[in-house]
Formats: structure tokens, sequence, C-alpha cells
């Protein structure tokens, strides 16, 4: 057993190099811990990663928002970057778990972890955020999250990978986030959804929605785009929005019994999401 | 009563507890807490199984240093226990032993790791190593009724003839009919603390265990039973509790615990982290009920059938004792002439039932008010005049023979509640609210409960009660705070009866070796009418002879003698308590104390009701409720901050019960709600602000006319939230939780219908 604390790049290869099969990263644990308790694991390694400045900031680039993979999920709700910039990650990030478990819980876990019900994934997917990935020769990649997240819990990072920060590209978008679980606070989503839209004289012209915790990976649901395609905010025609979200819903799940229940959360979900960007278009429009 | 209201001094004021200060701040040591010099780590292994017959192998766990003993049936004396039984004068079936020979059910006690560290009793637990031979659970009601030999009590308790007033189903005179089908659901009582216990050897060979427990003269009764000491040589101290809610109430740890200590003659304090006690201590019972009501045109219920199944679990536990509690409550609460309420508990593979706040009061009211409800509408009359039509009235009989009612105050907490809800207004113009995306709806119900045990089982206890050379009071009496206050209670009806400083007096919690024997602990909401009377009663006693000596010492005249505030004044003379106490020991050559048996001459109801409105979000499924306002016929506050505490908190389990909770198994009798991510209980955000008015016209045998609130607190919002959602939405919802899932799932039925 071990517990190696990085403080730069260099060290984090080097523990990355000799990591073995039983030893973790760790950065806010709050998704660690559990899973170790639940393996009944008593003997393993860990990796410390929140003494790594690289990992723990918020920049911006003329073209993009750079975010660490130990950002918090507060650090992420109250930034002024993600807030102007990825709105819908902000809000995502704000409605994580519980506050304590927000002020350790980091961006970086949340989309390695591969939750099904991970807020966090959808509004990077619908903005199509890249991520910088080092391993244990110290070589940093440049991958899509797209690409190595699977879902269930999987990811195709390897063993001795580590994600170091997103990019994010700075477009002009409304974008919202919303989730339905058991509760309205401290609860995970047994669906959430983020949509990402730019919008052209009052019309939603483009517009990318992502489902999560409808399929192994929050996953693109291209009815309900094509059904949101060129409609205007303020007249959106509900009828046809409930059946483009029912049918998305019966593609993604056909064989759960969940799907009754989950067609008409997807609803309120789009519909709270819409009624976001509603707010924020008008915001805009000031 | 015999004091009148407006002379209470003490009862019914704000006094703040005496340990909230250490609470808040962090600083008061749980058992969890408690470190003794050699003590060792203990937990039970628990099974994964549902119906197994096993084989353990405890090698690998043995090895892991620190590791002590690994406990196994094999160890255990072959002595069956029933943790309900609170003394050995009670005979429900005997049929757990300390640690199983067989899995009955998921969470099943199967052995005992004891290790000098928790990291290594964690790790020998994981490694205990168990063979399963199953056979198919029954899980559930539906599946214990299929199944041969599961019934485990049945009982028909009636009055009148419901079956000659509706005939073979066909209703007669005009009367209509209304049935309703409902259930509710396995409620884990989510204390903020697991079960825990420690025990130790004393220097004289005592077994001394502390538990976090509601009787200590049960555990007391168990561990002497089981290990086969003598009473006289288990001392059992009630620890501080971080929550009970019933989940302590029947023995659970405490057994294992002490025969750890026995064997090992170590200290040891055997643990439960939260899953255990999610899976492996007791719950409420689930439910399902059938009620059939009989109602005029009019609105005079003239007969009601109900038919419950209880959900038994793997053990006897309180197999009658919930089955009864269920039936009588449903006489108690509204006057029908002819009403049959046929139990049955069944045995299943699951968790096994044990008290849980209200103990039965939750299930038999959660379908019969809905119930109520669509009564009301089938024959177009506002549920509460049908109810108040209905209800029982002050110092009416129990029709089955029970005790009196008392001074049952119900109706008028329905008048008082529909005045301040403005509940006519409300509920013609609640539906004036409702948008595309959501339904409002307000709705109501009522709730009865007792004030201990009398009528059914042995009600009585004692106190001592001494006034010491420096002033102070100390009580003896075996009570046990669960966090409720019921230490302040106390102080605050010794002080009214002693007329001095509330914080002059103190109270001790149960103690075996301290506290003289009370009949069935802190349970069955007895606590304030019975031990509260108790001390009220003993504490007049001690002033009278506080004041006979001073006729014998000062020579003063005893009907010139007035108490006030530690003092006792006659004509121009006066004493402290304390001069009293010193002279008496001095003058008189005896200690100032005095003794009590109570038994209480009754045990009347004790009412409530609530109403509710609520908002129902019809895409996704979720209710919120807006607003919760309570009523309680509480006979008289004791401390009015602690009632108001008692009502939000009760609030806060009956809404879960409503909406929320539940302890859900697979069809192979594994838990998938084993912790707070998946058990979902109700949380700040989502609570409304309850508010609650009591009415206090005096309980004439209760303490200053007080009488029970705790549970009955958790009993109607649940029913109230329902027929508020029903209102909103024109459903029919009886069983609980009302989940998301469910109100969708009910909705699109109705958009296809629509469609």
């Amino acid at each position: 057993m071990s517990f190696r604390i990085p403080q730069n790049l260099d060290e984090l290869a080097a523990a990355l190099r000799e990591k073995d099969e039983n030893t973790y990263l760790c950065a806010g644990g709050t998704d660690l811990v559990i899973h170790l308790r639940k393996e009944k694991k008593f003997h393993y390694s860990l990796i410390d990663l929140t003494h790594l400045p690289e990992l723990s900031q918020i920049t911006e680039t003329e073209d993009s928002v750079i975010i660490g993979a130990g950002v918090t999920m507060t650090e992420l709700e109250q930034s002024p970057l993600v807030r102007t910039w990825i709105p819908a990650l902000s809000k995502a990030a704000s409605m994580v778990g519980s506050t304590q478990i927000r002020n350790r819980a980091t961006l970086g876990g949340n989309v390695a972890n591969a939750s099904q019900s991970s807020d966090t994934t959808p509004v990077l997917l619908a903005y199509g955020a890249e991520a910088e990935i080092l391993d244990g020769t110290g070589a940093v990649t440049k991958r899509l999250v797209d690409d190595f997240v699977e879902g269930l819990e999987k990811t195709t990072l390897g063993e001795r990978e580590v994600i170091l920060k997103f990019i994010v590209k700075k477009q002009h978008v409304l974008s919202a986030f919303a989730k339905v679980g058991a509760r309205k606070a401290v609860t995970i989503s047994k669906i959430n959804g983020c949509i990402c839209t730019e919008i052209k004289e009052g019309c939603m012209m483009h517009p990318v929605v992502y489902l999560g915790a409808v399929g192994a990976k929050a996953g693109r649901a291209r009815l309900i785009e094509a059904c949101l395609e060129g409609q205007t905010l303020s007249g959106c025609d509900e009828e046809k929005i409930r059946d483009a979200v029912y049918a998305q819903i019966e593609e993604n799940i056909p064989n759960r019994p969940s799907k009754h229940y989950k067609k008409s959360a997807a609803f309120g979900v789009i519909d709270q999401i819409l009624d976001d960007l509603r707010r924020a278009e008008e915001e805009a429009g000031r | 009563m015999d004091t009148n209201k407006s002379d209470l001094k003490y009862v019914g004021k704000s006094y703040i507890r005496e340990d909230v200060y250490d609470k808040a701040r962090g600083k008061t040591k749980y058992t969890c807490d408690r470190q003794i010099a050699g003590m060792l780590y203990a937990k039970l292994v628990l099974s994964e199984k549902a119906n197994a017959d096993i084989t353990i192998r405890t090698e690998k766990a043995k090895q892991v240093p620190g590791v002590r003993a690994v406990f196994t049936h094999a160890n255990v004396p072959k002595i069956p226990y029933n943790p309900h039984n609170w003394s050995a004068c009670l005979d429900a079936p005997m049929d757990q032993y300390i640690l199983s020979e067989k899995a009955r059910y998921v969470g099943d006690h199967l052995a005992l790791v004891v290790g000098e560290t928790k990291a290594a009793v964690e790790e020998a637990v994981s490694l205990v190593e168990i063979d399963y031979d199953e056979a198919a659970p029954v899980i559930g009601l539906n599946a214990a009724r299929k199944t041969e030999g599961m019934l485990a009590f049945e009982k028909e308790v009636s009055c009148g003839d419901y079956e000659a007033l509706t005939g073979d189903g066909e209703a007669k005179d005009g009367l209509i009919v209304v049935s309703t089908e409902g259930s509710t659901q396995k409620i884990h009582h989510s204390a903020i603390e697991p079960h825990i216990a420690l025990s130790e050897i004393d220097e004289n060979g005592n077994l001394v265990l502390w538990t976090p427990c509601q009787t200590v003269y049960q555990v007391r009764y168990h561990i002497s039973h089981l290990l086969g000491i003598p009473y006289t040589k288990v001392r059992v101290i009630k620890a501080v509790m971080g929550g009970s809610f019933g989940g302590k109430g029947q023995t659970v740890v405490e057994p294992a615990c002490a025969f750890a200590t026995w064997i090992l003659r170590c200290p040891v304090m055997l643990y439960m982290d939260r899953q255990d006690a999610v899976m492996g201590t007791r719950s409420r019972n689930a439910t399902e009920t059938r009620v059939k009501t009989a109602v005029t045109r009019d609105g005079v219920i003239r007969g009601r059938r109900i038919d419950a199944d209880i959900d038994g679990g793997a053990y006897y536990t309180n197999a009658s004792a919930i089955a009864m509690a269920y039936c009588k409550k449903l006489f108690r609460m509204y006057h029908v002439e002819n009403q049959t309420c046929h139990v049955r508990t069944f045995y299943t593979n699951t968790i096994s039932g044990g008290a849980c706040r209200g103990y039965g009061s939750p299930q038999a009211h959660a379908v019969t008010e809905v119930n109520l409800d669509q009564a009301a509408n089938a024959i177009g009359m506002d549920p509460c005049e049908l109810r108040l039509k209905n209800i029982v009235h002050p110092m009416d009989d129990d029709p089955t023979g029970g005790t009196n009612l008392g001074n049952a105050r119900i109706e008028e907490c329905i008048r008082k509640g529909m005045e301040v809800f403005s509940w006519k207004e409300k509920r013609e113009h609640i539906h004036e609210k409702d948008t595309r995306r959501y339904a409002y709806g307000v709705g109501m119900a009522c709730g009865a409960h007792g004030n201990g045990y009398k009528g059914a089982y042995p009600e009585f206890t004692n106190v001592t009660i001494s006034l010491h050379p420096d002033g102070t009071v100390e009580v003896q009496i075996g009570i046990h705070d669960q966090g409720c206050g019921t230490v302040m209670t106390m102080q605050q009806i010794a002080a009214e009866a002693l007329h001095m400083d509330v914080y002059r007096i103190k109270i001790h919690e149960a103690d075996t070796f301290i506290t003289p024997y009370d009949a069935a602990g802190t349970q069955a909401s007895r606590v304030t009418y019975v031990c509260g009377r108790a001390v009220q009663k003993a504490g007049e006693q001690l002033l009278d002879k506080m004041k006979q000596a001073c006729v014998e010492m000062y020579q003063w005249d005893q009907d010139k003698i007035e108490a006030d505030d530690g003092i006792l004044r006659c004509e121009k003379e006066e004493k402290s308590y304390k001069q009293i106490a010193l002279d008496y020991e001095l003058k008189c050559c005896r200690y100032m104390h005095t003794e009590l048996e109570y038994e209480p001459p009754s045990n009347p109801g004790t009412y409530c009701c609530a109403f509710a409105e609520v908002r129902v979000d019809k895409y996704t499924g979720q209710t919120e409720v807006l607003d919760l306002f309570c009523v309680h016929d509480v006979g008289q506050v004791m401390n009015r901050t602690l009632s108001e505490g008692q009502v939000e908190g009760g609030a806060q389990m009956s809404l879960g019960q409503a909406l929320f909770e539940e302890i859900s198994y697979d069809a192979k009798g594994r838990v998938k709600t084993k912790n707070f991510s998946k058990y979902h209980i109700i949380n700040a955000p989502d609570m409304p602000k309850v508010r609650s008015i009591f009415v206090e016209d005096g309980e004439p045998d209760g303490p200053y006319g007080g009488k029970s609130l705790g549970e009955i607190a958790a009993v109607a919002p649940a029913p109230a939230v329902a027929n508020a959602i029903n209102y909103a939405l024109g459903s029919c919802f009886a069983s609980y939780p009302i989940t998301p899932e469910k109100v969708v799932a009910y909705l699109e039925e109705k958009r296809k219908e629509g469609n």
C-alpha cells in the first residue's frame, strides 16, 4: 500500500509508470470511496491528484475555455467563465449531489467514473469537448470526451492514463441543463439533459440535444433535435415535442421497463430546459 | 385536573434542553465516540440470501491480523428468544438465536467478527465464507398468501354486524358502499445513528452494557435469558441516542455484543453501518388493506369492513402486536355501529417487523382515510363534513371493550384546522392555480393513537425522587430520551409539582442499577402520559412530605404553607428547599425522598388531523408539498418548542411514507435500497414549512392534562397528501409511496383514454 502525492506533471507521470491494478487515482474521492467499499477493497494504493496546479484551474484562450480535471463542482458552479461560456455546465455542476459532495467532486472524476447518470457528461458532449490526457511516459494527447467515455462506469482510458483538462470551444450558443431525480436536491439523475443551440431571428438553429441516464452513456437525441430545428423558443409546439421525446426514449431504451416513466420525465426535462433557454434569450436580448 | 391551566408556571413553556448545547457543537459523546481500554470492535456478518441453509467457514477471516474471534451459530447458546418481548411475562413465540442457524432473510445475523481495529473487523467480515444452499424465498404478501405455513397471526375484531348491514354485497337502505384497496411499504427508521452497543465486565464481575435503546429492562431480560446471567449481574445503561423512531425498540445488537464480552472477557463495541441498519434490524411492517365503507346519502357511516394483511418478515417478533395495534385504532377514530376488522400477519423472507413511530396507526389510517375521501366524493359531501358527522366524542366508550376514549377532541381539531387552513375556500378555488404542467390540490386526513399499554399489557412505572442538601432534586425513573426531549419534559413536570427551577432538577435516564423498574420502556406513546403523571404525583408527594417536615421542624401551620421557586413560606417565615433538606436529615434523621409505584387508571385516545396543499408535476410525476398544517389534540402542551419539533419531525417521516421511502426487494429478496443514495428520505429542500397548532383541553389523568404526541405526529400527513394528490388529479392513489412513476403511469393511462 502506498499513498503518492505528485506535485507536478513529471511526478504524476512517474507515479503512473509505477501504477499497478491495485492503485487508484483519487481526486475528490466521492465515487472512489463508494467503489472501494462496494468492492470490499482493504489493501490498495492511491495517487492523490489534489496537489497539481495544472489540474485545478479554469482559464481561457481566445477560442476556448480550459477546465482542469481537478476543478470541483462548486468551482464550476461559481466560475464566471463557465457561467458565461458554458452555462449548462455550471447548472449541471450545481445539481450534483450535496454541498459537501460538490465541494470535493471533480469534473475529471465525474467524466472518468462514466456513470450513466453523470450530470456533467451530457453537457461536455453537447459542446463537443476535448480532453488532454497524460500517460506514464509523460506524453499528452488530445481526445474527444465522446471518444473515450463508454458509460456504465467504463472508459477506454488506459490503466496509466489520467485526464488533465477539458477544452471547450467558445461558441455563440445558448445552453441549459435540467435533471429529474427522486428529489429536488441531493439526488442522482433518473434522467437529465442538455440543449445547446444557436438562435437566429428567434429560431433555434442546429440545436444539439443530449439526454443522460437513458442508455449506458449520455446520447445525442436526434429525433428531438429534428423537432426543435427552426422552432421559436416562445412558440414551441408542445405536442410535437412530446411526441419527439417519447419516440427518442423508445429508441434509446426500448426494452427497459423504466421507459414508460422516462418518456414523460424526459419531456419534463426538455420542457424545463426550453423554459430556461427562453429566460436566457430574454436576458440576452435585454 | 387538579391545576388550572393558567396557573402553570413551568409546563407548556419552551425551556431549552440541557443536552442541546453539546449536541449542536458536536461535543456530545455518542456510543460510537467512546473508547474503553482494551476495547474490541465487533460487526455482524449479514446474510446475502433470503432463504438458505448455510455452511460457514471462518478460517480465512480468523487469519486477518488483529481478529480475535469469529462466532457463528455453533458458538452461541442454543436458546431462542423473541426480541419483541419487553418482559419475561410476555409470551410472543421465541424463534431466533443470537446468531441464526439458517438464512431467513437478506440481512439475517449469521456470524460475528470481533477484532482489535475496525479495519481488521471489516476485512474479516468480507472473508467469512458462507455457502448457501438456497430455497425459493417468499417475498411480499402476495407470495406469502399463496405459500402454505406462512400465516403467523390472525384475528377478527368487530362491533355490531357489518355483514347483516350490507347483506351479500347488496347495499340496503339506500346505503352506498365505497371500496378502496391500498398498501403501505416497509420503512427504515433512518435514525442518524445506526444500531450500536458497548459492553464490558466491571470490577465486580457484572456485565455492563451501554445501548441507545428504548427499554433497558427488556435488554436486561434478553441478555439474562440468553447468557444465563442473573438479572442482578446485568447492568444495562441507556446511552445517549442518535434517534430511534422505534428502530431501537426491540433488542437488536445487544445480545451479540454482550455475548462477545462475556466469552472474551473484554470490552466490545458492536457497531453497524447504514447498510446493516437498513437490511439487518427491523422495519415498519408493510401492509395491504381492503376497506369497504357503507355510508348513507347524508353522510352517516353505518358500517365498515377492513381486511388487512401485514408483512411480518422472517421472524415472529411483533406479528400479533402490530396486528392488534392496527385493528384497535380503527375503532377509536370514528363512531361506526357495525365494523369488522380482520387482520392477518404473514411470515416472509424479508426483514422482521418492529416498532416504528405510530405502531400500526400510519398503516391503519393510510388507506381508510383515502377511502373516506372517496366516500365523501361518492355522496358529494365535503370530506371534513363527512368526518365531522362520524367522529368520536369526548368520553365515548370503545365499542370493542377497550379503554374509554377520554377527552377525545378530534372535532375541535378538524374545526380549527378548517378555519386556519381556509379549507372550504382552498378546496373550492385550488384548481384555478393549475397550469398546463402543474396540478394543484388540497386534502386532509385524521389519525388516532393511544397513551400507553393499559388494557393490553401490564402498565405501570416506579419513581424515586430525592431532595438533596444542596437544593437539587434527583428523579429516578426508567425513561429513555430518544432525542425528543423526554428528560426536559420530566424536568418541567417535576418543576411544576415542586415549584422549583427546572434546571435544578436532574432526571436520570434508565439504568438497571440506578432507576427503578418500569413495565414497558419508552414506547407505546406512554412516557408523557404514564411516566409524566408518575413524576407529577411523586413530586406532589415529596412536596407534601417537605411541608409535613416543616410542620414538625418549624411548627408551621400546614394549611398556610406555600411553595414558590424553591422556597416554602408560612406567613412571614420562609425556608429554602436546601435548608429543609439539611434540617430534615439533622433533626428528623431521615433523607428527604419519596417513592411511588404508579399504574395509570386509563388509556385515552390522542388525535390529530393534517391539511396539505400539493403541486403535482404532470410531466415528471413529482409531488411537492407546498403547505402542511397539523392540529393535534394533546390535552396540554408540555414544552411548546419540543412539541412543534415533534410535529415537524413526524411530518417528515409521514411525508416520506407518502412520497419517497421504501425498503424494496427484488424477487430473490435482495435489498435494492441499501443506503441513502437509493433509500430516499425527504431532505430539507423538499420539506415544506410545517405549521402546527394544539388543542389543549386537558386530559383528566394526564400530567397537568397532557397526553401523547410523538407518535401520532407521524400518522395524518401521509393520507392528507394522498387525498390532496387525488384531488389534484382526480385519481385514487392509496398505495404508498405515491412515486413519480405511479403518478406518470396514471396520467399516461388517462392521456391514452383521452386520445
